[in-house]
């Protein structure tokens, strides 16, 4: 008879049993199925299976085959799916254990590969692993490839060789062209962190290139808090020189970052004993013309008075020269309302200067302040200025301006020039309109703007259009003009046929001054040309013109022969004809 | 039924304890079964955590009140560190920072505390490590880490925080991306594109738009390209204008590479000719032909200079003037390279454009350089290179001129240079010019136009010490005039009323004669036509008709309208004659008459003119 607690103690077993089964198989479904754990295994296992890691798949025979050659798409999808570092780890990953002769048909494979970026990365994933196994095989690898690429893989190259051989790595590059040894030096000094400063020189030394540590040096200070700008200014002039042109990309982002500490430090009291001392030494202008332009960014008052100091009067206003042209630089407005920060001396060349740079984007506010200008030249030279950029923003407010603002009446003609070549690049109609609309010039005898018009659409290569708009002329002196600005530009352009075949649609009375401007233009554009079709001109006067200008052209030029000279005697008028012996 | 009452309670026992075990089992092995199974997820081996195998690069946590003091284990990291490549450090620091790391509190606080770990390379690798790990997660917290950074250390780690950032919700890291500035945003978009290469071009190129720097994707395409091999030259230029457009100018150095090798592979099928004619056809816009003909010449000639000989033969002479050009502009910026086109040329070659081309804008650049590799050119050049380098020097440097005058031997030749020295110089430091006069013996074939050109700039800048430096002079050969006349000449321009009270200076009346008709010729060419009318008085009565023709000439042209009006007020009646000629002729192209007004002119006319009106 069993007695009634084994009874209860079986059912309670039972009970136990069941609820362990319950769990276990709840769990497998739940664990399984409803929150599986995230498929992240090893790169290996993942992305390169071992089936697929190098043969061609059955997959392979597509058209694809040729983009992607060896590598499943699931590897490459797997492999697009990462960021950027972890695609070098699975590719690192894959290729950790590869020997030369595995990888050699993945060598091949990842030179067609034409999937973006991807070939970039696999190919120097593959050459790092080369470069492991056999480094002069790596390199010899990269020689053919395009500079870009061979100097990031050359980097790459002797960045794994020095971490393994360094003097062997170091033999090697001191066998190398000069361009491919500065990589090799780049890739080695990135390998080795550990090696002192000493070494470093001695190994840069060796081969000659200490630049190489001085720039390395300099990116490692650009990127450490600057305590005390004056003394890292100093120190660096002493180090590197004050010459900006020839100081490299490393040494001028090193020389920046001390400026702008500076700046953000906002100790600029100590700047002007800084900037004399720069200048008692040689060859610091520029870096001290570096250092005020940042000055001026940040105070332009500031710049100035750092330079009040300066002793020598000419070098002063050198350097207040450059306050004044990087304070233009960035707000010419501010120029303009702040002339009495600037010296005396400069006014009249700051007034102009800024008001050149006003007109690029407020040839409006610039057109208020033309009266500043005292100077005739300077004054026409800005506005002439002011017209162009006017024209390009609003070319009706700038043609309002000329009309209407007594203060330039006198340079009207050559400010509507101006506008209406401005405007023929864009609408040559509106542009010929206002060119009619314009006054002939009284100066020029009567010349109109229509042949600039005419000339713009030429320079476009649009001749038909320029003949029919030329057709549009006020008057038969005008037209002329017209056709005279196309026939220089077609001469110009080796279309010397075609500037003689508008003749037909010139007026005769007006061949002689087409004849005139457009073989000066041939002549100058192909003598030779034009030597070797005299005889065959259309007409005598033409001939006679032509050899004119290919003689006057020698004087200058010395293109031809004595003989040939001489052969264009017969060509030239009676009276001229002396002038060849 | 007895029976019955006494199974009750034992089946009840049974089944509560059957109740039992199952409650203890399910609990049991429910929260056992959970614990195992988190357990075991949280330590597998992953991509983004660190192998089991990698030690930790903490040692301890230190928690005060302020802060969180993480300890690394420096010591312990290098012997992993010895003997990789930094490309596998920055794996092994990657793992290393995944093992066991904590809470990403502490991986911020590893990145502070790591500012202390020598030397700066390992510092930098192990922060862009840690980095990398905070931005798979918590990208904006990653960038703030590194905000206060010196630029060259922050701008590569903002690169990697991009890099991850743009896997796990690139719409986002885009957005974030928009909102920082210069080297920041370029660092940004190279994470994001670098590692985004999934992305169709499409795609990658309007995420660079996004961030206002399409020349970025541009470059990166150009430096893929260019490892091509180019079978199809044509198709290739044709795809390259699509892609980079026509901004020749402004082409980057990855993009002129590209241009230049598929100019390479051009070459060789089509020859240099070949290729420019099919340029020049496909922009069908000569300024931009040039531009790129000379942007090719500039890279191709730094490998082979010959190929410009090539160009020599067979072109039409449309694309001849392109080369031509282009070559002249190549000589400006490129000296070295005009140098070397020009020494392989001939002289008496084919293409004597081409060669002057070549070496023509290098002369206008370095003229004195020019000078003094005369000898290395055939003699045929020579003449033309002296003439054509001291007239560049004439214009840009004049003071330097005097020194290489002596190598001119042509009359022509000297005759040309003195007078535009003379010109150009004058306008700088006239009194330099007539010291110079003085001094050259070969000028003084020319040393009245010299000395002219002295004065009348020597006016401008002081009218009285002119005037005085005038009557130290001897008069002019050709009239006997004195020069102090082009001093009053020249002020009149400006100031009639001065140049008149000048006219006292004049040293005999010959020469006074000539001022009279100098300022009255300035009258006429300045339009005043009234006062040059009045002005007529000074002059001497032989002179005065003459004079008076050609003010009412002149003034036909400048002002038709005044002179219709003042025809009553002419002094004679064969001025009014010749005024009405005029005024009808020209009116058939000023139409600044009426045609009441031109019948009113004809009554000035004779008769027999009126008969043919």
């Amino acid at each position: 008879m069993v007695p009634a607690w084994l009874k209860t103690a079986f059912f309670f077993l039972l009970g136990l049993l069941v609820g362990v089964a319950v769990v276990g198989a709840f769990s497998f479904v739940y664990w399984t199925y409803i929150f599986p754990e995230p498929k992240i295994a090893t790169p290996i296992e993942t992305i390169f299976p071992e089936d697929v890691e190098i043969e061609e798949s059955e997959s392979q025979q597509s058209e694809n085959t040729e983009q992607r050659p060896g590598i499943s798409e699931s590897v490459y999808l797997e492999l697009l799916r990462l960021s950027q570092f972890d695609r070098s780890k699975a590719l690192h990953g894959h290729l950790r254990n590869a020997d030369l002769d595995s990888i050699s048909s993945l060598v091949e494979q990842g030179w067609t590969i034409n999937f973006l970026s991807l070939h970039r990365e696999i190919q120097e994933a593959v050459i790092r692993r080369v470069a492991q196994l056999d480094p002069t095989e790596a390199l010899h690898r990269v020689n053919d490839l395009s500079k870009s690429a061979r100097n990031r893989l050359t980097i790459a190259v002797f960045d794994e060789w020095s971490s393994q051989d360094l003097e062997e790595a170091i033999a090697h590059a001191s066998s190398l062209a000069e361009e491919d040894q500065r990589s090799a030096l780049t890739g080695i000094l990135l390998s080795r962190f550990e090696l002192s400063d000493s070494r470093r020189l001695d190994l840069l030394r060796q081969l000659g290139h200490e630049q190489v540590l001085m720039d390395s040096q300099a990116l490692t200070m650009a990127g450490e808090l600057v305590e005390d700008p004056a003394s890292a200014w100093s120190e660096f002039l002493v180090r590197h020189g004050g010459d900006v042109a020839s100081l490299s990309d490393a040494q001028l982002v090193l020389l920046r970052h001390i400026l702008s500490s500076w700046i953000d430090l906002g100790v600029t009291t100590d700047v002007a004993s800084a900037i004399n001392s720069a200048l008692e030494g040689s060859g610091n202008e520029s870096a001290v013309q570096m250092l005020l332009e940042t000055l001026t960014r940040l105070d332009p008052s500031v710049a100035f008075h750092a330079t009040s100091s300066i002793e020598h009067s000419e070098m002063r206003t050198q350097m207040q020269r450059h306050i004044v042209a990087e304070w233009i630089n960035t707000d010419p407005l501010a120029v303009l309302e702040g002339l009495e920060l600037i010296p005396s001396e400069l006014q009249d060349w700051s007034k102009k200067e800024a008001l050149v740079a006003l007109s690029v984007t407020a040839p409006a506010e610039a057109a208020k302040r033309l009266g500043i200008i005292s100077s005739d030249d300077a004054k026409s030279e800005v506005a002439r200025t002011i017209a162009g950029y006017w024209a390009e923003l609003n070319p009706e407010a700038a043609r309002d301006w000329v009309k209407s603002d007594t203060e330039i009446q006198d340079l009207r003609w050559v400010l509507m020039y101006r506008i209406v070549w401005v405007v023929s690049q864009d609408d040559p109609d509106k542009a010929l309109k206002w060119a009619l609309e314009e006054p002939v010039n009284e100066q020029q005898r009567g010349r109109g703007l229509e042949p600039t018009v005419i000339r713009s659409v030429a320079l476009k290569g649009d001749y038909e259009t320029a003949i029919s708009m030329a057709q549009k002329a006020r008057d038969i002196e005008n037209l002329q003009w017209c056709y005279v600005s196309i026939g220089q530009v077609l001469t110009d352009r080796g279309k010397s046929d075609d500037a003689w075949s508008l003749l037909d649609d010139i007026p005769e009375r007006f061949h002689s001054l087409y004849w005139t401007q457009v073989a000066y233009n041939w002549v100058r554009a192909e003598p030779d040309a034009a030597f070797e079709s005299l005889e065959n001109l259309p007409s005598q006067e033409l001939k006679e013109h032509v050899a004119g200008g290919l003689f006057n052209h020698n004087q200058m030029t010395h293109m031809f022969s004595n003989e040939q000279i001489r052969s264009l005697k017969k060509y030239l008028p009676e009276m001229y004809r002396h002038l060849i012996e | 039924m007895k029976l019955e009452s006494q199974s009750d309670p034992l089946r009840i026992r049974r089944r509560l304890a059957f109740l039992a075990g199952l409650t203890v089992a399910v609990i049991g092995a429910g929260v056992g079964v959970n614990l195992f199974m988190e357990n075991q997820r949280s330590d597998s081996p992953s991509l983004q955590n660190g192998s089991d195998a990698e030690p930790s690069l903490i040692t301890g946590i230190e928690v005060t009140d302020d802060s969180v003091l993480i300890k690394i284990d420096i010591d312990g990291l290098r012997p992993l560190l010895e003997d990789e490549s930094s490309y596998e450090r920055a794996i092994t620091l990657h793992n290393v920072t995944g093992s066991r790391t904590g809470t990403e509190l502490e991986l911020l606080e590893l990145f502070a505390n790591a500012e202390d770990v020598q030397p700066t390379r390992l510092r930098d690798e192990l922060q862009r490590a840690i980095v990398r790990r905070i931005a798979k997660k918590r990208p904006r917290n990653a960038l703030d880490q590194v905000a206060s950074l010196a630029e060259v250390r922050r701008v590569p780690l903002i690169d990697i925080v991009f890099q991850e950032w743009s896997v796990t919700d690139l719409n986002s890291s885009i957005e974030f991306a928009k909102s920082i500035k210069g080297t920041s945003q370029v660092a940004a978009l190279e994470g994001i594109l670098g590692s985004r290469i999934d992305l169709p071009d499409d795609a990658r190129r309007d995420i660079a738009l996004q961030l206002g720097n399409e020349q970025f994707i541009l470059d990166q395409w150009a430096a893929q390209k260019v490892q091509d091999d180019f079978d199809d030259p044509s198709a290739e230029w044709s795809e390259f204008l699509t892609i980079h457009g026509v901004g020749f100018q402004e082409l980057s150095p990855n993009q002129i590479s590209l241009l230049a090798s598929i100019a390479r592979s051009w070459i060789e099928q089509d020859g240099f000719g070949g290729m420019a004619q099919a340029i020049g056809s496909s922009l069908n816009d000569y300024d931009a032909s040039v531009s790129v003909v000379e942007l090719l010449l500039n890279h191709l000639v730094i490998h082979d200079p010959r190929v410009v000989l090539e160009a020599a033969g067979g072109m039409s002479s449309e694309v001849r003037s392109i080369v031509v050009r282009a070559l002249t502009n190549l000589a400006k910026i490129n000296p070295k390279a005009a140098f070397e086109i020009a020494s392989l040329m001939e002289s008496g070659g084919s293409d004597v454009v081409l060669q002057r081309a070549a070496i023509g804008g290098w002369i206008e650049t370095d003229p004195i350089g020019a000078l003094e590799s005369l000898a290395r050119f055939p003699d045929a050049f020579q003449d033309w290179i002296k003439q054509r380098s001291l007239m560049s020097m004439v214009r840009t440097m004049p003071e330097e001129v005097p020194q290489y005058i002596h190598i001119v031997s042509d009359g022509t030749q000297m005759e040309i240079i003195v007078n535009n020295l003379a010109i150009n110089w004058a306008r700088k430091d006239p009194l330099a010019v007539f010291e110079w006069l003085q001094s050259e013996p070969k000028a003084q074939k020319w040393r009245e136009d010299v000395l002219g050109t002295v004065i009348e700039n020597l006016a401008r800048k002081d009218p009285e010490e002119a005037v005085r430096f005038a009557l130290e002079q001897p008069p002019r050969e050709y009239d006997g005039v004195g020069w102090e006349v082009l001093v009053v000449w020249n002020i009149a321009h400006t100031d009639v009323d001065t140049a008149v009270a000048l006219i006292d200076h004049a040293r005999n009346e010959q020469t006074r004669e000539s001022m009279y008709r100098s300022i009255g010729q300035v009258l006429i060419n300045q339009a005043q036509f009234e006062r040059a009318m009045d002005w007529a008085e000074n002059l001497k009565e032989d002179r005065r008709e003459e004079y008076l023709e050609r003010v009412v000439t002149s003034w036909v042209w400048g002002n038709p309208e005044q002179l219709y009006k003042k025809m009553d007020s002419l002094p004679s009646d064969k001025l009014r004659e010749i005024a009405a000629d005029w005024l009808i002729d020209a009116n058939v192209h000023q139409k600044a008459l009426s045609e009441d007004q031109i019948d009113e002119l004809w009554k000035h006319l004779p008769e027999e003119s009126t008969e043919n009106q």
